[in-house]
Order: structure tokens, then C-alpha cells, then sequence
């Protein structure tokens, strides 16, 4: 029973959902990682919550229900992280090595960059988001040699055909 | 019924028919596209429509808004990234279909669902504005608090994973919903001193970051890079007879229940689908196969989506209160041709109301012709390399957040919102119910506020008024129903079916 | 040959020519003018921003485009974004009395000194209106059944124009039992008196032309019961309606529209905008707005606006900072 990972069959006419908290086989890492996360975050809530004044023109005031979700989630997380504990540990599918790590990072970290240029307006965004296109692309793809023009073809239409057709058209600001 | 006919027959004529038509295209385009929204769009329009016919102005931005509605159906099943938040509960069913091999099937389902939906609620609001309205307006704070309650609760349950990792993604998505100027007191909160917070986190660059920049870390991350491998059945799988009777009592239910949620001013389009969803799922007799693509599952989220759209202009046309933030820009759009909608709107502007009905009718059907006619391309796109298509998804993100108010900080909100993506899909937290409590939670906690207020600090109406007590009932099984049912198949010994 | 370079040295000469002959700092403006409304699309003050952006298109009254940010949230949030927005003539404030509100009922900590004054163009005043199934028609009977015990649900936004207009009101009655519940503006208000979620609220005199009036131009009490104008001197278009003043409540509270730039912005913007809003404020389409949402065409700029200004938080702040007793009770 406890080996069954299955779906239950509606049990009743009206509710038929799986019991899927004491069934299901998880990954701990990952969980307990996003359970101290989210720990975290709500003691920084919580810490926050010190500098709101009390009550004056509703019964509850403005901390009390953010309070209460933070102390939900205090409990809800670390049911995640002692319950992943107990379970035995199975490896995350398509876990990352090193090489799926290192990707990753560097995507980001990319992206990262993207966001900065376009934070302190370096760049026109025509150009930066141009070169982001090409980056990432390329990064990803590790295309052969004849397919680079194509790519860097795509990414300045994009970037700049963007940049033209919201700024000229829909005023936004882009920078 | 004659100036009903009389006024859809006149939209056929080019002109008219040519801006319906245009708007329902870009509609569709910018709900498929994530990072861009049918919102977005029409607040641009705004302004030049003034250069144009008010009717034309009009059933331009009514097509636009059908458009972006049924649009989000695309990205939701292709991609698993919701076009618009109310495209969520599609990216269950739709995704999981599409990647078996058969987005055509999925995309047909959700095409003819939408119609359905579109349809039924139509009907609604040519007929029943006025009474429905006025029914919508006796719905009281602890009714509105009582009913979100259990959209959260439902959301979580119905997600895929567990019940706990469900609520706690409901939890956090409320508690980003928190930081900025508390609407009931005037005073920040949660902002850590930090003045871009005042305004909070704005759902779009949220939702994008989530879904879409979350997705493309994962898929990196996961080694998923080369785009689907699958085999996919070529050619548009529109919903044939069979299909339409077996589907029928869904489609019926679900389009009756988006309409209704529809008409509750706020919270209508985003728990349309997810009560319609539940639902369906209840009533079903393959319910393990909700969540793994099931094409019930994407009937009848499909069906409320599209039913929240005129369900969401009812009380625009009867009392000239809008029922959705695009309603409220339909209003502008009114204003800026010197019309005011009020509960006169109907005797003093009769024509251009029946345009109105007549637009979101005419719109509902070129949306099922421009989107069966696209089925069979988007499917292709499934072949797209999502090397290529996710980066270009971050710039269209990064537009898309620039729109909202015009600041970096918005950029910001993309990157960080994908990160926790990025770990939350690790970890097998669905990420539904974050962003639904992420939008809800802001109007549940006035609400309550609001009542409590009412009542000077009195609770018991939650329990002694009916309604809130019945949704606060539902919530609460439902919370605990998996606990007991699993308590009682392994002491029954019963043996579970497949 | 010739011909072709002698036309292209004509060509260059002439643009130099026209390079230097134009002034060396642009006119304001030079790029999209944003006006940022504090509040949702759809309501007033959106309304009033829409009627001028149209009038100035229609009549060419600017070199660049109007565009209207709204921001919905907190007003205090769209104010407070003008207010740290850098001063290039390029982004202005639509607020109305609710910077005198917020900041005297202390929900905002800057105010209308924190930004420089562009212009007013037209005012609406508040008008006490109960749901109709009452029983109540006249603010006298309001006040008694104000005072007879049973709390009257009185819906306002908190810190915002109507609950200052209540709180007058209130205190204007003497010992009534006003209880504020948080539902919004005027159409938030509008749909919780119809729904008979609260029993009084103050709207403003442009929703009452949008939902109180028949289609003959009379006041249709099924829905809604206007009680009194809170103007100084009754409106036009509410011959029957008294003021607080005549009977016998001396409240009255009126929500001038007022555009803002950020404080530093250089007076060439300032007076630029106050000018286009003044041709605007002229045209036939605005005072026909004007006229059908029961708006008193007024409009101020410069010295003369600084000055109403400061007379009205002389008159206001002590009565927003009424608001704070208004707890719940």
C-alpha cells in the first residue's frame, strides 16, 4: 500500500482526489531547498511586519492576515522538509552534472548582463537585445559555422524590428 | 431580437467586420505571445482610437479582448506558459497532450471548447444582462472572501503533486501578493523601506518570469534543449461529432460556470476556469487522468475562460460596472468618445450596446475559423528548437514588463520570479496555485477587511450567512478529504484501481 | 554630373541653413507628455484625462501626444511616482483634493507642497446618497436615524475625498453612529448601495449623472437616493437638491481637479502644459464635458492657484485629520 504510487479511483461521486501526500515517492534535495527558502522568506515577513503600526480604521489592521500567511507557511514548509527527510531520497529526474549546471549558469548569468544593459540604458535596446539573442542562441545551440549568419540575421531583426515597432508605435520607453 | 440582427448584420458590412476581424487577430497574437497581453495592448490603442468610429473603436477592442483570451490557449499548450493568468488551469491538460505527440488535438479541443464557452455566455448577455447584474451586486464582502478561499483550496488540490506542496505554493504566491501600499490603510508594508516596492510586484512580469524564464532554466537545466523529439501528428484534429456528444455536458456545465463567475466584478476570469476545472474533474469518470492530459480537463477550463469574457461585459452593459480590468479600459475607450457608461447605457446608447453583444459574438466566431485555420501551423512550432524560441520569449518578457510602468525594476521582477520558477519546478511545486494566490490574495484580504469593517470586527457571518458558510464548508473537506480517504483505503484494504 | 553635385551642395547648405537658423533648445514638449492618473481606468479623474487628451488631439493643441499612465493600487502610489520622477517636463499628476485628503488623514506623508502646481481645471462636489429601501429622505432624517442607535455601514475609501466629506458630515450631525467600511470610488460605492451592502455614501456629482438620472434628464430615486449637494450654492441640474448648508449641516467639500509636475521642473514645461489644459479647458468638447458630468468649469494656474491652494488646507487638514477618530467602532 504504502508502495502504491498510483491514483486512487473516486471513492466518492464527489470528491476524488488523489491522496497524494502520503503516497507519492519524492526528491529531497530540491524540496528542502525551496522549504528553507520559503522559511526564510517568511521570517523576513514576519521581521518586517515589527514596523507596522497597529490597527486604526479596520478591526484587523494591515498585519494580520500577511502574519498569518507567513506562519501558514512556516508550518506548510517545514512539513515539506521533515516529510522529504523521512522519505527516501530518489535522484531528481534529468539531474543536472556539471555540464547541465554550468548551461544553466551561463544562461543566467547572460541574462543577467541583458538585464543590467538595459537597467542603467548602456545600450540602445535594439542593439543589446540583439546581442543577447545571439548570445544565448549560439550558447544553446553551438550551431556550425554557416548557420552563425542566419542566427545573427534573426537576432538583429528581432532586437531592432522590437525596439522600432514598441517604441515608435506604443510609446513605451524602452531604452 | 430584431435590433440584435439587425445590428450583427450591419457588422458584416467591411468596415465593421474589418476591425472586429483585426482586433480578434492581434488578440489572438498577443495572448499567444508570452510577455505581451491583450491588456497591454489595448491600453496602447486607447488613444488612437479616438481617431476612429466609436463603433469600430469598440468592437475593435471587444475582438481584441476575445482574442487575447482564446490566444492564451496557444502558449499555454505549446509552451506550458499561460498567455494570461486565466490560461493556467489549460497548461495542466493542454501541455501534457501536446507533448504525448498531439498538440493538434489539444489546440482543436481547446478551439472548439472556447466557442462553446463563448457561445453560452453570449446568450447570457443578450438576453439576461440585466437580472444577472443585479444579483451580482448582493454578493458581500465575506461572500467574495469565502469564495476565493476555496478557488485557493481547489487550485491546490486539483494541482499536480501533492496537496501540501499545492497550498504552500498558494501560500507564497499570497504572501508576494503582500509588499507594497496596503489599499485598505494607505501605509507600505513589506516593502523593506524600499520605495520601487510601493506598488508592489505587478502579475505580468510574475507570470512570465514564473513560467516562462522559470521554463527555460529547468529546461536547460534538465537537459531539454533540443525542443520536443516527439513524433507529431501532422494536420488540425478539430473536435469532431463524436467528440462534441461525448463533451457535450461539460462544455455546457463549464461554459454556465465561467459565465457566472464571470460577472463577479474582479475575480471573475481567473477562478472561472479553475471552479469549471474542479468541477469537471469531480464529475468525471477518468479522474487520475486530469492533470496528464486530459481532454476534459482542457474542455472545460477552455469553455469558462472564453465564458468569463462576456460574462465579464454583462454588468458593463446593464449597469456600466465593469466586471474585469479590461472591461474597465473599455470604459476609457467609451469616454474618450464622449459616452458614459451607466445603467442608461442600454436606452441611451442602444445601438452601440447591440454592437457591443453583437461584436463579442462575431468575434467568438471568426476566433474559432482564425484558430482552426492556425492549428495545424502552431503545431509545428512544437518543433521549434526551444534554444531559439525561449530567448526570444525573455525579450518579449522584458517589452512586456517595460509596458507596465515604464522602469527596470519590472526586468528585475522577470529574472527573480524565474529563479524561484526555476526552483519551485525543481522541487515539484506546482506553480498554478502561486500565481492564482498571487492575484487573488490581494482582494480576499479587502474583502475580509472590507466585511469585518461592516460588522465592526463581528466574524460569525462567515459561518451563519449561507453562502460563505456552504464555500467555507467545501474548502474544508477539501483540505482534509485526501487524509481521510487515504486513511480509509489502508484500513479498508481496499485495493486501488488505476 | 555638375548639375547632380550642384544639387547636392544646395541640398547640404539648405539643411545647414535650416540646423542653425532653428533655436538650440527645442519648445517643450519634445517627446510624449505622460500624465499619470493615480487611480483605475474607468473612474473620474480618468475620465477627466481622457476628455482633455482627446480635446487635444481633436485640436492640435500640442506638438506630442498626451498619454495617460493609470495606476491603480493606492493613489498615494501614482502620486508618489510623480513626485521622485525626474523633473524633464516629461511626466505630470492628475490628482484632485485626494493629495489634501491623504496627506491631512495621514495615510501619505508628502502632500501638495511637494510638487509644483500646473493647473485646476474643474471641480465636483460631493453628494451624500443612501441606498433607496431606507426610508430616508432628507439629510435631517439621515441624522436622526444617525443618532437613533443602529450604526449606519457608510462606505468610503479610507483616507481618500469621501471619507473626509463623511467625516464633516458626521461631525456636522454631532453624536452619530457612523460606521466606514472600506469599499472604494464611486462605482465601487454605486454597487454596494445597490446591492445594499452599505446604507450611505459620498459621491461625487459625475456619478450621480451617471447613475442617478432617467433617461428624461430626472433624478431616478429606485436605485439610489441623492440626499444634498455639498456645494456652496445648489447645481443646475439639482434644482431640488439642497445644499448641506441650507439644510442646516454646515459640511461642504468639493474635488477640484488638479495637474502637477514635479517639483524642480523647469517653468518653461509648467507654463507650457497650464497653457495647452487652458485652450483645452476652452474647447467645445471639454465644456460639454464638463456639463454632462455635472462638473463646475473652473479652471486656475499660476500664483492664483498656489493661493486657493494653501486657502483650502487652511480648511481641510484639520478636517482630514477628523478622519482618524472615525475608527470602528
Amino acid at each position: 500500500m504504502f508502495g502504491n504510487q498510483g491514483v486512487t479511483a473516486p471513492v466518492s461521486p464527489f470528491f476524488s482526489f488523489d491522496a497524494g501526500v502520503s503516497m507519492k515517492i519524492r526528491v529531497v534535495g530540491p524540496d528542502a531547498v525551496f522549504a528553507i527558502l520559503c522559511i526564510l522568506l517568511a521570517a523576513a515577513v514576519l521581521w518586517d511586519l515589527r514596523t507596522v503600526p497597529p490597527p486604526v480604521f479596520d478591526p484587523i489592521g494591515s498585519a494580520a492576515v500577511p502574519r498569518a500567511l507567513a506562519w501558514l507557511m512556516i508550518a506548510f514548509s517545514l512539513w515539506v522538509l521533515i516529510s522529504g527527510l523521512i522519505r527516501k531520497a530518489k535522484p531528481a529526474e534529468g539531474k543536472g552534472g556539471r555540464a547541465q549546471w554550468a548551461a544553466m549558469i551561463c544562461v543566467a548569468a547572460i541574462t543577467l548582463v541583458y538585464a543590467v544593459f538595459i537597467t542603467f540604458a548602456w545600450l540602445d535596446f535594439g542593439i543589446v537585445s540583439a546581442l543577447y539573442l545571439f548570445a544565448t542562441i549560439t550558447f544553446l545551440e553551438r550551431p556550425p559555422y554557416r548557420q552563425i549568419p542566419f542566427i545573427l540575421l534573426l537576432s538583429t531583426g528581432i532586437g531592432f524590428g522590437c525596439d522600432h515597432v514598441f517604441t515608435q508605435f506604443f510609446f513605451i520607453d524602452l531604452p | 431580437m430584431t435590433p440584435l440582427i439587425d445590428s450583427f448584420v450591419s457588422l458584416l458590412a467591411p468596415l465593421p467586420f474589418f476591425f472586429v476581424a483585426l482586433g480578434t487577430f492581434l488578440g489572438i497574437s498577443m495572448g499567444a505571445i508570452p510577455g505581451l497581453s491583450g491588456s497591454m495592448l489595448i491600453t496602447l490603442l486607447l488613444p488612437l482610437t479616438y481617431f476612429m468610429d466609436t463603433t469600430h473603436a469598440i468592437v475593435l477592442l471587444i475582438g481584441i479582448y476575445t482574442g487575447t483570451i482564446s490566444g492564451g490557449l496557444i502558449s499555454a499548450t505549446l509552451l506550458k506558459i499561460p498567455g494570461t493568468p486565466a490560461a493556467v488551469m489549460t497548461t495542466f491538460d493542454g501541455f501534457p497532450m501536446a507533448q504525448a505527440g498531439n498538440p493538434g488535438r489539444a489546440l482543436g479541443l481547446g478551439i472548439g471548447a472556447s466557442f462553446v464557452g463563448g457561445l453560452v455566455a453570449w446568450i447570457a448577455l443578450a438576453t439576461l444582462s440585466q437580472p444577472i447584474s443585479d444579483l451580482a451586486t448582493r454578493f458581500s464582502p465575506f461572500d467574495y472572501f469565502a469564495l476565493i478561499v476555496m478557488a485557493l483550496v481547489l487550485i491546490s488540490s486539483i494541482s499536480q503533486g501533492s496537496m501540501v506542496k499545492g497550498l504552500l505554493s498558494a501560500i507564497l504566491g499570497t504572501l508576494f501578493a503582500i509588499p507594497g501600499v496596503d489599499p485598505s490603510a494607505g501605509i507600505p508594508r513589506v516593502t523593506f523601506g524600499w520605495v520601487s516596492l510601493n506598488a508592489g510586484f505587478n502579475v505580468l512580469p510574475v507570470l512570465i518570469g514564473l513560467f516562462a524564464v522559470g521554463q527555460m532554466l529547468t529546461d536547460i537545466f534538465e537537459g531539454e534543449r533540443k525542443g520536443t523529439v516527439l513524433r507529431v501528428n501532422s494536420g488540425a484534429m478539430l473536435m469532431r461529432l463524436s467528440d462534441w456528444r461525448r463533451q457535450m455536458v461539460n462544455l455546457l456545465r463549464s461554459s454556465v460556470i465561467g459565465t457566472w463567475i464571470g460577472i463577479l466584478p474582479g475575480i471573475g476570469a481567473n477562478i472561472g476556469s479553475i471552479v469549471a476545472y474542479a468541477v469537471a474533474r469531480n464529475m468525471s469518470k477518468k479522474p487520475e487522468r486530469f492533470g496528464k492530459g486530459s481532454e476534459e480537463g482542457i474542455v472545460a477550463s477552455e469553455a469558462a475562460n472564453n465564458a468569463t469574457v462576456s460574462g465579464a461585459l454583462i454588468p458593463l452593459v446593464a449597469i456600466g460596472i465593469p466586471g474585469s480590468v479590461i472591461d474597465a479600459l473599455l470604459i476609457s475607450a467609451l469616454m474618450i468618445h464622449s459616452i458614459q457608461p451607466g445603467p442608461l447605457l442600454f436606452k441611451q446608447n442602444s445601438e452601440l450596446v447591440w454592437a457591443m453583444i453583437s461584436a463579442a459574438l462575431l468575434s467568438n466566431i471568426l476566433m474559432f475559423f482564425m484558430m482552426s485555420a492556425l492549428v495545424a501551423p502552431l503545431s509545428r512550432l512544437m518543433r521549434l528548437p526551444k534554444n531559439w524560441l525561449m530567448p526570444c520569449i525573455v525579450v518579449f518578457a522584458v517589452i512586456g514588463a517595460f509596458a507596465v510602468n515604464n522602469r527596470a525594476f519590472d526586468v528585475w521582477v522577470v529574472l527573480g520570479f524565474g529563479f524561484l520558477g526555476f526552483i519551485m519546478n525543481r522541487a515539484k511545486v506546482p506553480l498554478g496555485p502561486f500565481i492564482i494566490g498571487f492575484i487573488l490574495a490581494p482582494l480576499a484580504e479587502s474583502k475580509l477587511r472590507s466585511g469585518l469593517m461592516t460588522t465592526a470586527g463581528d466574524w460569525t457571518p462567515l459561518v451563519t450567512e449561507p453562502l460563505p458558510l456552504t464555500l467555507l464548508l467545501v474548502s474544508i473537506s477539501l483540505l482534509f478529504w485526501p487524509a481521510v480517504s487515504g486513511w480509509r483505503r489502508r484500513h479498508s484494504g481496499r485495493v486501488s484501481k488505476e | 554630373m555638375q548639375t547632380a553635385k550642384k544639387l547636392l551642395a544646395n541640398a547640404f547648405l539648405g539643411a545647414a541653413i535650416i540646423g542653425f537658423a532653428t533655436p538650440a533648445v527645442a519648445e517643450w514638449p519634445t517627446q510624449p507628455v505622460q500624465i499619470v492618473v493615480p487611480w483605475k481606468a474607468g473612474g473620474l479623474a480618468d475620465s477627466v484625462a481622457r476628455a482633455f487628451q482627446s480635446s487635444i488631439e481633436e485640436n492640435k493643441l500640442q506638438s506630442q501626444p498626451l498619454v495617460v499612465i493609470n495606476m491603480g493600487g493606492h493613489f498615494s502610489i501614482g502620486m508618489r511616482r510623480v513626485k521622485e520622477a525626474e523633473p524633464l517636463g516629461k511626466e505630470f499628476l492628475l490628482a484632485n483634493i485626494a493629495i489634501m485628503a491623504g496627506e491631512g488623514s495621514g495615510v501619505m506623508d508628502f502632500g501638495f507642497r511637494d510638487f509644483e502646481a500646473v493647473a485646476e481645471t474643474g471641480e465636483s462636489c460631493f453628494v451624500p446618497t443612501v441606498r433607496s429601501g431606507m426610508g430616508v429622505d432628507s439629510l435631517a432624517t439621515l441624522a436622526e436615524r444617525a443618532k437613533s442607535g443602529e450604526p449606519l455601514i457608510v462606505g468610503v475609501n479610507i483616507g481618500a475625498n469621501n471619507h473626509v466629506a463623511s467625516a464633516m458630515l458626521e461631525d456636522a450631525f454631532g453624536n452619530a453612529n457612523f460606521r466606514y467600511t472600506q469599499t472604494g470610488g464611486d462605482t465601487a460605492n454605486y454597487t454596494a448601495l445597490k446591492g445594499e451592502q452599505i446604507d450611505l455614501s459620498f459621491l461625487s456629482a459625475a456619478a450621480i449623472s451617471k447613475f442617478a438620472f432617467d433617461e428624461q434628464g430626472k433624478i431616478d430615486e429606485s436605485v439610489i437616493r441623492p440626499l444634498a449637494y455639498m456645494g456652496t450654492s445648489r447645481h443646475p441640474k439639482l434644482p431640488d437638491l439642497p445644499t448641506a448648508t441650507e439644510a442646516g449641516f454646515d459640511a461642504s467639500f468639493c474635488m477640484p481637479m488638479w495637474w502637477f509636475a514635479p517639483k524642480g521642473t523647469p517653468g518653461e514645461s509648467v507654463s507650457g502644459l497650464a497653457d495647452v489644459l487652458e485652450k483645452a479647458h476652452k474647447t467645445e468638447r471639454v465644456q460639454a464635458f464638463y456639463e454632462d458630468r455635472m462638473i463646475a468649469p473652473s479652471f486656475q494656474r499660476g500664483d492664483a492657484l498656489n493661493e486657493r491652494m494653501a486657502d483650502l488646507w487652511r480648511d481641510i487638514e484639520p478636517k482630514a485629520a477628523q478622519v482618524r477618530k472615525g475608527k470602528s467602532k
